[in-house]
């Protein structure tokens, strides 16, 4: 036994010697103030994207702040945040969606708003679209990084190009156009290949949000969250028959493909040759180049097929991150975090631009300026998507705020006429309608926000 | 001093009253950490939870029956996932309870080194988790590429979405439920089987009963007790399902599959939802498993008088 621990002794002080060797400990500046911030787990090299500016921000010893940052997954993130305001001790800076302002921020009280911590000229940057998703009850409570229009249309080239599909040089594509190449692609796949991928799921809840507004200049309720529009017009019925017909034709797979299996990498499923067309949000171009970028010659991207073709009108929705400083940090950490958010995404635009660089410009920049440095600075490579997503992203209506049971009800509506082809597509409508009329006249529902 | 029989009884009444509790203070002194523990963990969360039920997240104003009322009225899903679970726990047991009886009464059969092997073998997945399971699983039923899409492929067919239709999305639950608690319930029920005396069947054979009559006489009756604590397993477990479902078909086709517990889960991530309806509809799960374990209990209480 003396011998083992003998062996073992030297062994157990070794590795944690030679660990601490491999770890860089980063320089804190003495007396500075520590301000907390939780992002969210997101891509490699977004992740690495963001550690470098942190790391950056944190060799300045002269500002008097040292940044903490705490990176969690998706799910993780809602509970650690949610465990940290239980114990008061809530980050100073943390993340919310544009969809969840007013519910997270706002409701909550959890973030104090921007106004006269962050310094004028940059809420002024602010691009008057995005400012108006972020503001509430006449004020800024979180500043923008980024937005991403959920939906655009993504296709292999290759594939069309075997089915002698043509895609129209002014970009404006139908549904007839996109039913004619689903009939021409179809005999040319294998098995267990598709012509087009549709947001499935809970995502068919938030990515038709474009298509719901391009039919009805609407969604599936009024302005004043008072009436269900779902009957109001033709609008549905003509989403729905779009849905159906893609199902009964075998033009879509009736399941998710994509590894995941979430409309969020449904992007994998065109580089993999299981699809010949896809929606997808424009984050998958990011993907596409980081991942698969030998098939970034490959495939084209372009604004989604809807009824009239229309370009101008709406397609999508805008999504995205915002950062917001929360009321549980006193005075001295507000103003840190507000400089922190200042020197990430405000101060310098060639500095916040480098996150689009490195996202190979699949977001759109929510500040003047960033755009502005973008427009002059992008490849003639890139150009070409780069313009489709600004194009997009200027036109896309805000994710919808109401109770997600709305959104639910529609995906449902969606869903039932894509499964049960046989019933008659009014039945889906008026048992949407249904739905959605009981949750509206319930007494506890929410008043829109203002 | 001598007492009357009347004065005795007085005395040594008191003598026992104040003797009664000397011997348990070390009991309860053995006792105190378990009750502290369950109090701070247990009893005081539970106490925080009902509070919370009735109150405001943000503020902590009192609401009343506010959040309860969300669960039944604004957001019929819940309702509609009480349904599922029913519908899934029913199949599951029922299943589960055929398959393990007669396993166990093959094993009963098999008694040599291979019944041995056989019996470690099925308790394995009993120590899998409901998420690896659930990857084993996807490995065979996914649509975008699993084991059952490769064969579909290889015989030129289509591949068949499990998540597609209400069967089959049910299919896809149930069968990694059952491998993971196949195991269990066998030795449960093998347990039981070899508790039955042997002279019950031999006075049967010398009553000249055949097999069949020997299962619906013997065997069966005498499995009532081992049943009914698997029930109570089983009801509490699947009532509460959530990994499986949400590993296998995140509760589609049209929330067919969405069990209560997947619904608080998505439920506390949902900002659209009040938080403390979280909390409410818990309870109330909490509260139905409570009334079918107390009449499954009452069940028990009943057989075991009848055998005293």
């Amino acid at each position: 036994m003396k011998k083992v621990l003998k062996m073992l002794l030297p062994a157990l002080i070794a590795i944690p010697l030679l660990a601490s060797c491999g770890s860089k400990k980063e320089q804190e500046e003495p007396g500075a103030t520590v301000v907390t911030m939780y992002l969210r787990n997101f891509e490699e090299w977004s992740n690495n994207y963001m550690n470098s500016r942190v790391s950056e921000f944190n060799s300045n010893m002269t500002d008097g702040i040292q940044l903490r940052v705490k990176f969690f997954e998706d799910e993780a993130y809602t509970d650690a945040y949610k465990v940290a305001k239980e114990q008061g001790q809530a980050p100073d800076i943390f993340m919310c969606s544009y969809g969840n302002i007013f519910n997270d921020l706002v409701e909550t009280g959890d973030a104090v708003q921007l106004e006269g911590l962050i310094k004028q000229e940059y809420l002024d940057d602010i691009k008057d679209n995005v400012k108006d998703m972020m503001t509430y009850r006449g004020h800024l409570w979180s500043y923008p990084q980024l937005t991403e229009p959920s939906t655009l249309f993504y296709y292999s080239k290759s594939a069309l190009a075997r089915a002698n599909v043509t895609v129209p040089e002014d970009g404006k594509l139908t549904w007839d156009w996109l039913y004619d190449a689903c009939a021409k692609v179809k005999p040319t796949l294998k098995r267990a290949q598709y012509c087009v991928g549709i947001p499935i799921g809970s995502a068919a809840g938030w990515a038709t949000y474009g298509m719901q507004y391009n039919l009805t200049n609407g969604l599936a309720i009024s302005e004043d969250w008072k009436q269900c529009l779902v009957t109001a017009d033709s609008g549905y019925k003509d989403l729905c028959e779009f849905w159906q017909k893609l199902y009964i034709n075998g033009y879509v797979p009736q399941g998710a493909v994509s590894p995941k299996g979430s409309y969020n990498d449904i992007i994998e499923a065109l580089t993999m040759n299981k699809l010949a067309m896809t929606f997808g949000g424009s984050w998958s171009i990011a993907e596409i180049m980081h991942t698969y970028p030998e098939k970034a010659s490959d495939i084209g991207v372009a604004v989604i097929p809807t009824k009239s073709g229309d370009t101008s009108k709406v397609t999508a929705s805008n999504g995205g991150w915002t950062y917001a400083i929360s009321s549980q940090s006193d005075t001295a950490h507000r103003e840190a975090a507000a400089k922190v958010i200042e020197w990430f995404f405000a101060e310098s635009a060639e500095r916040t631009a480098g996150y689009f660089q490195a996202a190979y410009y699949s977001k759109a920049a929510a500040t003047k300026s960033v755009a502005n440095y973008i427009s002059e600075h992008v490849t003639p490579s890139m150009k070409e998507w780069v313009d489709v997503i600004d194009g997009v992203a200027s036109k896309a209506i805000p994710e919808a705020i109401y109770p997600w049971s709305i959104a639910c009800a529609v995906t449902n509506m969606l869903e039932t006429v894509a499964l049960n082809p046989e019933a008659p597509i009014i039945n889906a409508i008026n048992a949407c309608y249904s739905s959605i009329s009981e949750i509206i006249n319930s007494p506890d529902f929410p008043k829109k926000p203002e | 001093m001598e007492y009357t029989f009347d004065e005795y009884q007085v005395v040594n009444k008191k003598r026992h009253n104040r003797f009664k509790y000397r011997g348990s203070k070390t009991a309860y002194l053995m006792l105190l950490p378990a009750f502290v523990l369950l109090s701070v963990f247990v009893i005081l969360p539970l106490v925080l939870a009902v509070v919370r039920s009735f109150q405001d997240y943000n503020t902590g104003a009192w609401v009343g029956f506010k959040n309860y009322n969300y669960l039944f009225t604004l957001d019929k899903l819940y309702l509609k996932s009480f349904l599922n679970a029913l519908i899934m726990t029913a199949i599951i047991s029922a299943l589960l309870l055929i398959f393990s009886f007669l396993f166990a009464c093959v094993l009963r059969a098999m008694n040599n080194k291979f019944g041995k092997v056989v019996k470690v073998l099925i308790y394995v997945p009993f120590f899998i988790s409901g998420i690896i399971a659930s990857v084993i699983f996807n490995l065979i039923f996914n649509y975008g590429g699993g084991l059952i899409t490769s064969i579909c492929v290889l015989l030129d067919k289509d591949p068949i979405s499990f998540t597609s239709t209400t069967p089959l999305a049910y299919i896809a639950i149930i069968a990694p439920t059952l491998w993971l608690g196949f195991g269990y319930n066998t030795l449960v029920m093998y347990a039981g089987l070899i508790n039955i005396p042997e002279d019950y069947y031999n006075a049967a054979n010398v009553d000249g009963a055949n097999s069949f009559q020997k299962m619906i006489y013997i065997t069966i009756p005498n499995m009532k007790n081992y049943t009914v604590l698997l029930v109570i397993n089983m009801v509490t477990a699947y009532m509460q399902m959530m990994e499986i479902p949400m590993m296998m078909t995140g509760g589609a086709p049209l929330d067919t599959t969405l069990t209560p517990v997947l619904y608080l889960f998505n439920s506390f991530r949902d900002p659209s939802r009040p938080d403390n309806v979280t909390i409410a509809g818990a309870i109330i799960l909490m509260l139905l498993i409570m009334a079918v374990n107390i009449v499954v209990f009452k069940t028990l209480r009943t057989k075991r008088s009848e055998d005293a």
